[in-house]
């Protein structure tokens, strides 16, 4: 039963975000129409092909031209999305689908996703820690959401099949009535008591005429109605209905629905026009008329979908012309336009994903790696080295944002097929000189590069150019003229990158140099301590922070660490009783790493201590080990993987002392933090 | 009654009824095979509708009229043809016209528009 309402709260999450984005489509389809006016209808029913595109299909093409960019206009900066698709859609990808879902779909001003997710998270394994906290967290916003969208999915779920029981109903009701239609000629037939001459059946469409009147009559009918098979709108129709139906509670999917209806019979109408001559207008309109106020006549039963629609068409014959040439081009450009920049999404500038197992888990055989990033690799060294031995440990990261091929060159002779490929990249190069226990920074460069190389039919690469920005006031400019339009900005943002660089080299270089990271780690943290009380900066945490975060070179080189620091800090933390200003520290330098690698949602956290921060981020990572299976928490929280291996068997203090009774500290831990949550949330 | 009302179709099956009565199902069935190439489910179906309209009977597997046509047709033109069509057109059909309530003068205006085509 839980999986089924996870399922619907999914599924509704998806219809949301399609709806909305449709919406946007639809928009731009109905203004669109305005500018088509004057044009042949059949361009503003193209245009709605577009949007039944987004309504039905939850997949979608990226495009640098889209009407959705709308969304990264109001976004903004704000947003710092990772996902691929939009607002609740990237939102129920994360892990935490149901909660997030609703989270974040009514709070989208609200751009502090971690927030949400340390909510999440916490509510969660209260749930796990006691059953009576349980009422606390109640009062947390997000369970609320939870429940609500929950009640909403199962109220759209309720419409549809509302929805798709009246059709069928409906369906099945004009079917009995069919009963007994005499067949005419080909697939034309005559049935009794029927309103209107219409097509019906998917595969093997017919056409239904009025029995009551003459078969001469009903030649017009007969053009339309077969134009109507022709063109596929049987099909069409039941696409729209089916798309109505899911998003029943979106009122611009209804004003498209009739608004299809309506460029779809108006167009079929001016098709018949085109083919059977222009003199036939009257006429045609005629039987339209006639038809309408036969009707009329004899039912004046309720009125049916999109009032206005015969006098509507009526006009619009009288107002037919044979469209110009230009027309007709100027709106296929128009209406090609707006299909295709409708049914795609912007593509975003490539923001490469950065992760803690890029780092520490990567294949250390050179072998094991991709032959372009070897190639990449070695270019960068040979360019940093260039011959001089200087005694020190060379090393690079490079992330790559794009790579561009440059197709395949006939060379001059022999008729040979070259390719070549350039490689648009970040690059750090360190150099490091051991000494001690450890290893020293001696410089380095941090630089956006593109480096092009040539590939032989044996699948090696040879560097052909080795690009790099020029000094000095061109530096800028000589990058945008040589980087994509879409990575250029995201390329010169280097202190977005610096850390996870750094950390990859710090990386190298202790598998380089064998490094006992425990003695460096704990002599670099002692240091940092020893300096900070002899300046006497232990007035306020803040200050302290700030104190270690700016002047000293300690607190950087123990970021630059990452693993290995966080390492050294779970060890310490599990032996306990971290609750000075070394545990302030270590809890410091752990929520920095962890905002690095995208897993920070204890960063914001106050606690009284170290340990107690720690205590609590591992009550956390044992709560989501029972939630995701070890691959999923190796791949997509390796940090909490770590504190769950380092932290194997360790009891927390608070829990030691309350053992047998009803873990009231606990509780107590929880509350607070709940109440700051809150303070943070609707206090300021 | 108010539902007694035949379409075109309808009647040309009442025809062969009021021709031939009374008869058997099976006759029936083979003579509307013949003029309308309905199947037997499709002259069951319809003869039970106009039954259900009070027009025939199908007793002890013999049809008669309760009705007689002259009767039939004396009584529609006193009473103007109230059809009426329920519903509207399910939303996946594609009509040629949709059913509009047009007044007097929407349809004289209509009318003006129409002769201005032919102008």
């Amino acid at each position: 039963m839980e999986r089924y309402a996870l399922f619907c709260r999914e599924i509704f999450a998806e219809v949301l975000n399609m709806s909305l984005i449709a919406g946007v489509v639809i928009v731009f389809v109905i203004l669109a129409r305005l500018l088509l006016k004057r044009a042949p209808k059949i361009f503003s029913y193209a245009l709605w092909a577009a949007v039944l595109f987004r309504l039905l299909c939850p997949v979608s093409i990226s495009s640098q031209v889209s009407l959705l960019g709308v969304f990264d206009m109001i976004a903004g900066e704000s947003s710092n999305v990772i996902g691929s698709e939009y607002l609740w859609g990237d939102i129920a990808q994360i892990k935490y689908p149901e909660e997030m879902v609703s989270a974040k779909e009514l709070n989208l001003e609200m751009d502090d996703e971690a927030l949400r997710i340390q909510g999440t998270l916490l509510s969660d394994s209260v749930e796990q820690t006691s059953s009576e906290t349980v009422s606390t967290t109640a009062e947390v916003p997000v369970m609320a959401l939870k429940a609500l969208m929950e009640n909403l999915a199962y109220i759209w779920l309720s419409g549809v099949l509302v929805m798709l029981i009246y059709g069928i109903f409906s369906y099945g009701k004009m079917r009995r009535k069919l009963i007994g239609a005499v067949h005419l000629r080909d697939n034309i037939y005559l049935a009794d008591h029927i309103a209107s001459p219409f097509v019906i059946g998917l595969l093997r469409p017919r056409i239904y005429l009025l029995s009551s009147l003459p078969e001469k009559e009903q030649e017009y009918v007969i053009q339309h109605e077969r134009h109507h098979i022709h063109r596929l709108d049987h099909i069409v129709k039941v696409l729209a209905f089916t798309a109505l139906s899911i998003h029943w509670f979106n009122p611009l999917v209804w004003a498209a629905f009739v608004l299809l209806g309506k460029d779809m019979e108006m167009s079929c109408d001016e098709a018949v026009v085109r083919k059977l001559g222009e003199d036939i207008r009257a006429d045609y309109s005629l039987s339209l008329l006639s038809l309408a106020t036969r009707q009329r006549i004899l039912s004046g039963a309720p009125l049916a979908f999109g009032e206005g629609d015969t006098k509507g068409r009526i006009r619009n014959l009288a107002n037919w012309k044979k469209p110009k040439v230009w027309v007709c081009v100027l709106a296929a450009v128009l209406s090609i336009f707006v299909i295709a920049a409708g049914a795609v999404n912007p593509k975003k500038s490539q923001v490469p994903q950065l992760n803690f197992g890029d780092i520490y888990n990567r294949e250390t055989e050179p072998a094991g790696k991709d032959a372009l990033e070897a190639a990449v690799s070695a270019a960068i060294l040979e360019q940093d080295n260039s011959g001089v031995s200087d005694g020190l440990f060379h090393c690079e990261s490079h992330i790559i944002f794009d790579t561009e091929s440059t197709g395949v060159v006939l060379s001059a002779e022999g008729g040979e097929h070259k390719q070549q490929v350039t490689v648009y990249a970040l690059v750090l190069n360190m150099r490091f000189g051991y000494s001690g226990a450890g290893f020293h920074d001696q410089g380095g460069s941090h630089i956006p590069t593109a480096i092009t190389f040539e590939i032989n039919e044996a699948g090696e690469y040879t560097l052909v150019e080795y690009w790099l920005p020029k000094d000095g006031a061109y530096y800028e400019s000589s990058i945008r003229e040589k980087f994509p339009n879409h990575i250029e900005e995201e390329v010169m943002d280097t202190q977005k990158y610096i850390l996870w660089q750094m950390q990859d080299c710090y990386h190298q270089a202790v598998q380089y140099g064998d490094v006992d990271t425990d003695t460096v780690v704990g002599g670099l943290l002692e240091e940092l301590q020893h300096h900070l009380v002899a300046n006497n900066s232990f007035v306020s945490n803040e200050r302290i922070y700030e104190e270690a975060h700016d002047n000293y070179a300690q607190y950087r080189e123990l970021i630059y660490y990452g693993k290995y620091t966080l390492e050294y800090c779970f060890k310490e933390f599990t032996k306990g009783g971290q609750k000075d200003l070394r545990g302030f520290l270590m809890a410091s330098f752990c929520r920095d790493i962890m905002s690095g690698f995208g897993e920070d949602m204890m960063a914001d956290m106050e606690s009284a201590n170290g340990q107690e921060w720690f205590d609590i981020l591992y009550q956390i990572a044992g709560s989501m080990e029972q939630r995701y299976t070890e691959d999923e928490m190796q791949n997509d929280y390796p940090i909490f993987q770590m504190v769950l291996e380092v932290g194997d068997g360790y009891v927390p203090e608070a829990e030691k002392r309350t053992e047998g009774t009803d873990e009231i500290d606990w509780q107590e831990i929880m509350k607070r933090y709940v109440d700051q949550e809150k303070k943070r949330q609707y206090g300021n | 009654m108010s539902d007694m009302r035949l379409g075109a179709v309808e009647s040309r099956f009442a025809d062969i009824i009021w021709q031939n009565e009374p008869l058997r199902p099976g006759e029936l069935v083979e003579q509307a095979e013949k003029e309308l190439s309905w199947k037997r489910t499709t002259t069951y179906t319809v003869l039970k509708r106009l039954c259900d309209r009070g027009i025939f009977q199908n007793q002890d597997r013999i049809i008669t009229s309760l009705i007689s046509r002259e009767e039939f047709y004396a009584r529609q033109s006193e009473k103007f043809v109230e059809e009426t069509f329920e519903g509207s057109l399910p939303a996946f059909l594609t009509a040629f016209a949709s059913r509009k309530k047009l007044s007097g003068e929407e349809i004289e205006e209509l009318k003006k528009v129409i002769e201005g085509m032919r102008g």
